[in-house]
């Protein structure tokens, strides 16, 4: 073969007709007004002009930003923590390990359905234990900082993948750092701290930024279901905005403005990605 | 206890009492006891399996020890986690921390022992200096050769302040003329640092270049502690002396008769004590083998034993030829390697008995001289 490259060609056609010309398409239709209707009428930059003016769009952005990188933050933590625990490698754990991959086989809406239960401010049992521990603690429920924090609280408890992907590198440490590291006289925190945390820096990294871009594109079903993006916009997400203005409003050309920031994000963070892998990798 | 030669200027004393050590349930250690002197350089040899990690761990602390005692320089250092023992340990793979640069490495137990980081990198830059690495000190371990990982190895362990360092193995891994220059290596270092030194390997060589003593392991229990010459000359038992040397001394049952030694019928002229064991194992090596290849008509029974050359390995000067017995024994001795013979001819194989041991064929023991 003279050009071995020439066999990624079909994953790269496929590439750019599924994802290449969709977003090009995307980016040449906030050009425009259209309801999927009428014929689209020419609009400039007009989306443009109103995206950057638009307070909701800069609240559901911020909103975003924070409710992804909070439960990635939170996910990548409560796995690191799991799978720790598991890596002392029992039996039991196997069990412990398909409880927590179970939530993956579930679909997103059963999920967040759960959740709304769970969270109920009137009758469900999070609600009850709040009230039992604080005077009318379940009106915390209701506020901004409440639904935000639920909102975390359900994307980031989804830790089955994390967990086995992080288990995974943890078994691929060479058992012979952490017996050098008892013959040196190293505890077990400083074990975590000084072999395992810093050659799984490469993983965790790489889960973060992937974790971080495919919760701020895709993680509306929760704030959909669970908080209806409120109390007043608190926990409006980004991808909503999008939906909404494309399937309720019929505003496609605004909605298309909008998703193209949003893969103009997405696709800054992958390229931090590239970079700092690339340097985690040489590092080492 | 034998006299620790060399400067020891902070070496460790090593004490072992009947340890006994087991691994998932299996006894691997039973038994064994065992001193070191400060600044000796003793090295543990046997087969693979024989327990000679496995008692370094425990050493180390790395094994629980299900019976016996340790004690470093006369503390008893069992309630002692691994770390605090004041023990530095070499690995088979230099086993360095893949994410450290080569002075990182050395500083890392420095500085888990409490160190502050200054003085821990003065010190691991005095021992780089020591052992010529003083370059290598800013690089990651895989940008190393495998003598240069081993370096900084040791280096690590002898940055420990016990005195005491324990290697596992540590030149296996490497080809023979890096071995060599390894060995001159450890040599110099431990005179250098005055450091006790507990070396196991399967490797003969290494054992009697590195030894003051060597003791040979084999199934966990020690079978003889004694300077090289003495191994190799008077070896405690049979093991010993198939272990040692290479290849290992020749052993060949002999007949009795009454209180005389017979070979194939021809006496055995050898003095052995007067009350002899049901069956006897001739030693010898297979340099006091010396092989006739003329047979002429004159040649006679005092010319020694009957033998047939079954195969010859040339090595270099001379080659190793393996001789079979009238009844099949196999008979192992050395010829120049221009000695005219042909393979299948027949020879005869003149012990030099003054050189012969005798042992006990069924306990092994060495009974004579």
């Amino acid at each position: 073969m003279r050009h071995p490259a020439l066999l990624s060609l079909p994953l790269l056609l496929g590439l750019i007709a599924l994802i290449g010309l969709p977003a090009l398409g995307t980016l040449a239709l906030s050009g425009f007004i259209f309801d999927g209707l009428g014929a689209p009428q020419w609009a400039g930059l007009k989306h443009w002009q109103q995206l950057a003016a638009d307070p909701l769009f800069r609240q559901a952005l911020s909103n975003s930003l924070l409710i992804a990188s909070a439960s990635v933050a939170l996910r990548l933590v409560l796995a690191l923590a799991v799978a720790m625990l598991l890596s002392t490698g029992q039996a039991l754990h196997r069990g412990a390990l398909l409880l927590l991959l179970l939530p993956l086989a579930v679909p997103g809406l059963v999920w967040a359905t759960a959740w709304l239960w769970l969270l109920n401010p009137h009758f469900g049992p999070v609600a009850t234990l709040l009230d039992a521990l604080f005077f009318r603690g379940s009106e915390w429920l209701l506020t901004a900082a409440g639904a935000r924090s639920s909102l975390v609280l359900i994307l980031g408890l989804l830790i089955g993948e994390t967990v086995l992907i992080l288990l995974i590198a943890r078994r691929q440490i060479p058992g012979h750092c952490y017996i050098v590291a008892r013959v040196e006289g190293m505890g077990a925190f400083g074990q975590f701290r000084r072999i395992t945390l810093p050659l799984l820096a490469p993983v965790l990294l790489l889960l973060a930024l992937r974790d971080f871009a495919l919760t701020f594109q895709t993680s509306f079903l929760p704030s959909q279901i669970v908080t209806k993006g409120g109390p007043q916009f608190a926990s409006y997400l980004l991808p909503q905005y999008v939906y909404e203005n494309s399937f309720e409003y019929l505003r496609f050309g605004y909605a298309a403005a909008l998703s193209s920031t949003m893969l103009l994000i997405v696709v800054g963070v992958l390229l931090m990605q590239g970079l700092l892998i690339r340097r985690a990798i040489t590092l080492r | 206890m034998s006299a620790a030669t060399g400067p020891a200027k902070r070496g460790a004393t090593l004490e072992i009492r009947d340890l006994r050590v087991e691994r998932d349930g299996d006894v691997i250690i039973d038994g064994l006891s065992l001193d070191l002197a400060a600044g000796e350089r003793l090295v543990l040899a046997g087969p693979s399996g024989s327990g000679k990690s496995t008692l370094l761990q425990a050493i180390a602390g790395l094994l629980p020890v299900a019976r016996g005692v340790i004690r470093i320089n006369g503390i008893d250092v069992q309630r002692q986690p691994a770390g605090q023992r004041g023990i530095g340990m070499v690995f088979q793979d230099a086993a360095l921390l893949p994410h450290l640069c080569v002075r990182d490495n050395l500083t890392f137990g420095l500085q888990a022992r409490g160190m502050r980081r200054a003085r821990a990198r003065q010190q691991a830059d005095a021992m780089a200096e020591l052992l010529g690495i003083g370059p290598l000190l800013a690089r990651a371990p895989q940008a190393l050769s495998g003598g240069e990982q081993q370096r900084v190895a040791l280096g690590r362990a002898l940055l420990h302040e016990g005195g005491l360092i324990l290697l596992d193995e540590p030149l296996s891994q490497l080809d023979a003329p890096l071995r060599a220059r390894l060995r001159d290596e450890f040599l110099r270092l431990q005179a250098a640092t005055g450091v006790t030194m507990l070396h196991v390997t399967h490797d003969q060589q290494e054992a009697m270049a590195l030894g003051q003593r060597i003791g040979i392991l084999d199934r966990g229990a020690l079978q003889q502690l004694a300077p090289p010459q003495t191994l190799y000359r008077e070896p405690a038992n049979t093991f010993v002396a198939r272990f040692l040397g290479n290849p290992g001394m020749n052993l060949i049952a002999l007949d009795r008769q009454q209180d005389e030694l017979l070979w194939h019928g021809a006496k055995v002229p050898l003095p052995h004590p007067a009350s002899l064991p049901a069956s006897v194992v001739l030693g010898i090596r297979p340099e006091d083998l010396h092989v006739h290849t003329a047979m002429s008509a004159a040649t006679t029974e005092s010319d020694g034993w009957p033998a047939q050359l079954r195969r010859r390995e040339p090595l270099g000067d001379r080659s190793l030829c393996y001789f079979d017995g009238p009844a099949g024994e196999n008979l192992q001795a050395w010829l120049p390697i221009d000695a005219p013979v042909a393979d299948a001819s027949r020879v005869r194989l003149q012990p030099d008995f003054s050189r012969a041991l005798l042992f006990d064929a069924v306990r092994g023991t060495r009974i004579a001289p």
